[in-house]
C-alpha cells in the first residue's frame, strides 16, 4: 500500500483531487489475500475511463471469481504526476492503494491510438520497465479493446493482447494463471501457454521481417492467426447488476445500457462496423430488466443506450417507449445518441424532444450522394432534410452536423456539397412558419480528417497529406464564414495525421513510442498536451518516415502488419467493398440479403 | 414533510466539491428510494438544499441538507435506508422533521464549531497571540475581489483541549463567516512560511433563538 498520508500532502495541490481518491459506491471491496491481484488500467483520466462500458463490464465480471481481485487506475495528470512523484508515490489502484507494480496482471484498455503514451507514462509512473524484453518480475503487462485489432505498434511493450470482446478469454487466462501461479510462475510458460488460448496474441513469440522497401515480408509464429474472440448470446452475456457511481462528474454520467453489438450498415470508412460483427441483440425483456436494475442500484436520473446504431436496433420505438413510459415516475430521462438519419423517425423526434431538451445530431459524412455511395453511408439528401424537419418541426433549433474531410476520392466539389448541404438545412428551418420557430437556428458543423483503419476496404488507402487537409478547412471555414448560426470546427491535424500512422503501422514504431515518450508525449489526444515536436524528433531519432504509413497507398497484394490477426470479415470482402467504393456503388444493410462477409452461418443464429 | 439530514464526511471523501456532493446525496436519496419533491419545469430535479457550503478538504461530523418529501414518511426507516446508500467515508448521523414555517437551513444557521488537529506549535502559539487581540485584519479574495476584514470578532469561542486540538466556534451565516484555512493562511503570513496545515473538522452547526441561546440544528427537529 501507499503512504496514504502523503498522498492527503498532494491531494490539495492538484485539480479535481476526487478523481484520485476511489472508494466509490459499487467499488468492489474483498480481501487483498486472494491468488490473484488485477489492476484495469485505463490511459487516460478517470473521468474518461469511468465512462468506457466495457471496462465498467470486465471489472465486475472479473470480480464475480473467487480467486481473483480487480481493481482499477487511470492516468493521473500531469499536475498529479508530478506531486506524486515528488512525493515518491506510485501509481496506485482506487480501491485499496496498492502499487500498481504489486499486482499479478495489469489490463490496459486501448480504445484510441492516441492513447499509446499514456500507457507508457503509466508504466513509468508504476515503476515498471518499458520494455516486455526487460520484465523480469514485475507484473503481467496485457490490453485489450478495440486497438488491439492491430497491436503491432505497442508489440514491443505488452507480454499478450486480447482480440476482441473479453468477457469468455479473461477468464480463460486467469484460470490459465491461476495454475501457473500455483506450480510457481514462469512467465515464458505462461505466454507460450496462453498464446494457445484463441483471441490472445503474445507479440514476442511472433517473428516479422520485412521487404527492403520497408514492408512486411513475412510474419511466423505457432498459433497464428489469432481469431478474434466474441461473445455468441448476448442475453446471456453477463451485465452487471451494479455499477460504480462515480463521486465526481465523469464524461458518461449515467446508466449506459448496451442493446447490440455489431453494426450491419457496413459504412466504408468505419472500423467498429467490420470489427464489433456479428450484430447480436438483446431481446427487449432483457434489456427492460437491466434498465430497471441499473437505475435502482445507482440512483442515476440518466440513461443512454450503447450501440453503434441504436437507431437499427429491431425493437427500438417499443424500446423508447417502454423506458419513456417506465422511467418517467423515476424521474429518469432516457436519451437515444447516435440515431443514423434514415432511421428517425417523426414520432420519435418528438418523445425525444420531451425527453430531453437537448440537439440533435446528424452524420451525413459527407457532402454529395456521389461521395455517400463511395463509402456506402447509405443516406440521401433527401433523408437527411427529412430528419432535419422532424426535430425542427418538434422545437429543435440546434444541430450537429457529422462530416468527414479527406475521404478517398474526395474532390471541392464534395466540401461545395457540405456547404450546399447546410444551406438546405437552413431553408428548412426557415421555410416553417415564424411561430413553430424556436428562436434563432444553430447549427455546429464538425469537420473531423479521415484516417484510414485496418479492418476496413480503406486499409489499403492513402490519407490526405496535412498540407490538402488544412487547403480543405481552410475553404470551408471561408464559405461557412458568410453562413449566420453557422459554426464550423474540425479536428488538429497532426493528431489525425499520428492516429493514421500508428493505426496502420507495424512493431517498427515501437521505436517511436518510447523516444516520444521519453521526450515527455502522453494525453496525445488531449490538445494542450499534445507537442507534435516530440513526435517530429522521435521518427527521426528512429529513422523512420511516418509518411510511409499515413500517406502510402498500399497495393492490393501487399502484406499488412495485422495480417496475423483476424477480426472474422474475410480479406476478400473488404476487397469487393474497396472496388464497389472506387465504382460509386453502394452496398445494401446486410439484413436486406446476406452479404457473406465471413460471418455467413454465425450471423442471426 | 421537510426532511433535514445531519450527516458526516471523513476521510478523503472531504476532497469531494460543493456539487460533486451534492449529486452524490441526490443518488443516495434516489436509491434509498425517499419520495423526494422535484422541481416543476422543463427539466425538473430534486431540491436539496445544505445549511452550509462545506470547502474542499474539510472533513465535517456535522454538517445539514435539507429536501422536501410528496408524502410522509416514517423517519427512522428512511434514515436507516439512506445510511445504507452512503459511499464510503458518509454517514447519516440523524434525520429529522422540520417545521415548515422556520426559514431555510441556511438562513437558520449562524455559528459553526470546528475542531483541528494536527498542526505545527508555530500555529498555537499563532492563535494564543490571536485571542489576545481585539481586532485582526486580513485579507479574503472572493469571486476575484479583495477585502480587508477583521477576522477576530468572528471568533466566538477557541479552546485548546487536553488532546492537543483546538475547539473552535465561529461566525458561520450569510453576512459574516470564517473559514478556518484563513487562520492558517494568516498564520503562515506572519510566520514567514509558504504553508501552514491542520486537519480541519467541522463538528456541529448552531443556530441562535430568539432569547440569544445557541443551539444545535438538531435542537429543532420535531
Amino acid at each position: 500500500m501507499i503512504d496514504t498520508a502523503k498522498l492527503d500532502q498532494i491531494l490539495p495541490l492538484v485539480e479535481k483531487p476526487g478523481r484520485y481518491i476511489g472508494n466509490e459506491l459499487g467499488c468492489v471491496k474483498k480481501s487483498q489475500d486472494l491468488p490473484i491481484r488485477f489492476l484495469f488500467a485505463f490511459p487516460d483520466v478517470y473521468e474518461v475511463g469511468m465512462s468506457h462500458l466495457g471496462s465498467t463490464i470486465l471489472y465486475h465480471l472479473t470480480n464475480e471469481r473467487e480467486d481473483t481481485y480487480a481493481e482499477r487506475t487511470y492516468a493521473p495528470f500531469p499536475d498529479m504526476q508530478e506531486q506524486m512523484i515528488k512525493a515518491g508515490i506510485p501509481l496506485y489502484s482506487l480501491e485499496t492503494y496498492t502499487e500498481a507494480s504489486a499486482f499479478d496482471i495489469i489490463g490496459f484498455n486501448l480504445s484510441y491510438e492516441m492513447c499509446y503514451t499514456t500507457v507508457l507514462s503509466m508504466l513509468d509512473l508504476a515503476g515498471i520497465p518499458l520494455l516486455a524484453a526487460d520484465r523480469k518480475d514485475s507484473p503481467i503487462i496485457m490490453a485489450g479493446g478495440t486497438c488491439t485489432y492491430n497491436p503491432e505498434p505497442l508489440a514491443d511493450f505488452i507480454d499478450l493482447f486480447v482480440i476482441g470482446e473479453g468477457e469468455e478469454v479473461n477468464n480463460e487466462l486467469l484460470d490459465l494463471y491461476a495454475e501457473h501461479k500455483r506450480k510457481g510462475l514462469d512467465k515464458q510458460a505462461f505466454l507460450k501457454d496462453a498464446s494457445a488460448i484463441p483471441g490472445v496474441y503474445v507479440p514476442s513469440l511472433v517473428e516479422v521481417t520485412y521487404h527492403e522497401d520497408g514492408t512486411v515480408a513475412k510474419i511466423a509464429g505457432e498459433n497464428l492467426p489469432v481469431r478474434k474472440r466474441f461473445i455468441e448470446n448476448m442475453d446471456t452475456a453477463y451485465y452487471p447488476e451494479k455499477l460504480i457511481v462515480p463521486n465526481v462528474e465523469i464524461v458518461h454520467d449515467r446508466v449506459v445500457l448496451e442493446i447490440f453489438r455489431g453494426c450491419t450498415r457496413g459504412c466504408r470508412f468505419c472500423q467498429a462496423g467490420f470489427i464489433y460483427r456479428p450484430v447480436r441483440e438483446k431481446n427487449l425483456e432483457t434489456l427492460m430488466a437491466q434498465a430497471h436494475r441499473l437505475i435502482a442500484a445507482s440512483g442515476y436520473d440518466e440513461m443512454s443506450l450503447s450501440s453503434l446504431s441504436s437507431g437499427d436496433y429491431s425493437c427500438i420505438e417499443e424500446l423508447s417507449v417502454r423506458l419513456l413510459d417506465e422511467l418517467k415516475d423515476k424521474h429518469v430521462s432516457p436519451s437515444l445518441p447516435s440515431l443514423r438519419v434514415d432511421s428517425f423517425q417523426k414520432e420519435y423526434a418528438q418523445k425525444m424532444q420531451n425527453a430531453r431538451k437537448s440537439g440533435f445530431t446528424f452524420a451525413p459524412e459527407a457532402g454529395t450522394q456521389r461521395l455517400r455511395d463511395v463509402i456506402n453511408k447509405n443516406v440521401t439528401e433527401e433523408d437527411i432534410l427529412r430528419g432535419v424537419g422532424y426535430a425542427f418541426e418538434s422545437g429543435a433549433s440546434t444541430v450537429k452536423l457529422y462530416f468527414m474531410i479527406g475521404l478517398p476520392t474526395e474532390t471541392f466539389e464534395d466540401l461545395d456539397g457540405m456547404v450546399e448541404l447546410v444551406g438546405k438545412i437552413r431553408d428548412v428551418y426557415y421555410k416553417l412558419p415564424k411561430e413553430q420557430r424556436n428562436g434563432m437556428l444553430k447549427i455546429n458543423v464538425s469537420a473531423s480528417s479521415f484516417v484510414p483503419k485496418p479492418f476496413t476496404p480503406f486499409q489499403w488507402e492513402p490519407q490526405n497529406d496535412t498540407e490538402l487537409l488544412h487547403e480543405k478547412q481552410r475553404y470551408l471555414r471561408e464559405k461557412f464564414k458568410g453562413m449566420k448560426g453557422v459554426r464550423f470546427a474540425h479536428h488538429e491535424t497532426p493528431i489525425s495525421f499520428l492516429e493514421a500512422v500508428f493505426a496502420r503501422g507495424d512493431r517498427r514504431l515501437g521505436k517511436v513510442l518510447l523516444y516520444a515518450r521519453q521526450a515527455g508525449s502522453q494525453f496525445d489526444s488531449w490538445q494542450d498536451h499534445f507537442n507534435l515536436d516530440w513526435y517530429t524528433e522521435a521518427f527521426e531519432k528512429a529513422g523512420i518516415d511516418p509518411k510511409f504509413y499515413a500517406y502510402r497507398e498500399r497495393s492490393l497484394d501487399e502484406l499488412m502488419p495485422w495480417d496475423h490477426i483476424h477480426c472474422g470479415v474475410t480479406n476478400e470482402f473488404m476487397l469487393r467493398e474497396l472496388r464497389r467504393a472506387k465504382a460509386g456503388k453502394t452496398t445494401p444493410d446486410c439484413r436486406q440479403g446476406c452479404l457473406r462477409c465471413g460471418f455467413e452461418g454465425v450471423c442471426g443464429k | 414533510m421537510r426532511i433535514c439530514v445531519k450527516f458526516s464526511r471523513e476521510g478523503f471523501s472531504k476532497y469531494l466539491a460543493h456539487l460533486d456532493m451534492q449529486r452524490m446525496f441526490v443518488r443516495a436519496i434516489k436509491r434509498a428510494d425517499l419520495p423526494a419533491k422535484y422541481s416543476a419545469g422543463f427539466n425538473p430535479h430534486m431540491n436539496i438544499s445544505f445549511a452550509y457550503p462545506l470547502g474542499v478538504g474539510i472533513e465535517t461530523r456535522g454538517d445539514y441538507l435539507e429536501f422536501f418529501t410528496t408524502e410522509d414518511i416514517d423517519i427512522a426507516a428512511a434514515e436507516q435506508a439512506l445510511r445504507l446508500q452512503m459511499p464510503e467515508g458518509f454517514g447519516v448521523q440523524a434525520m429529522g422533521e422540520l417545521d415548515e414555517k422556520t426559514g431555510k437551513l441556511m438562513a437558520l444557521t449562524q455559528q459553526a464549531e470546528y475542531r483541528l488537529e494536527g498542526f505545527c506549535p508555530e500555529f498555537a502559539a499563532w492563535v494564543q497571540a490571536f485571542l489576545q487581540k481585539d481586532s485582526y485584519m486580513v485579507e479574503r479574495e472572493r469571486k476575484g475581489k479583495v477585502r480587508t476584514i477583521d477576522i477576530r470578532p468572528m471568533v466566538k469561542e477557541c479552546v485548546f483541549l487536553e488532546d492537543g486540538a483546538i475547539r473552535l466556534r465561529v461566525d458561520n451565516s450569510g453576512s459574516a463567516s470564517l473559514n478556518p484555512t484563513l487562520l492558517l493562511k494568516a498564520a503562515a503570513k506572519e510566520s514567514g512560511k509558504d504553508e501552514m496545515r491542520a486537519r480541519i473538522i467541522r463538528m456541529e452547526l448552531y443556530t441562535v433563538t430568539e432569547d440569544g441561546a445557541l443551539q444545535p440544528i438538531t435542537a429543532l427537529f420535531a
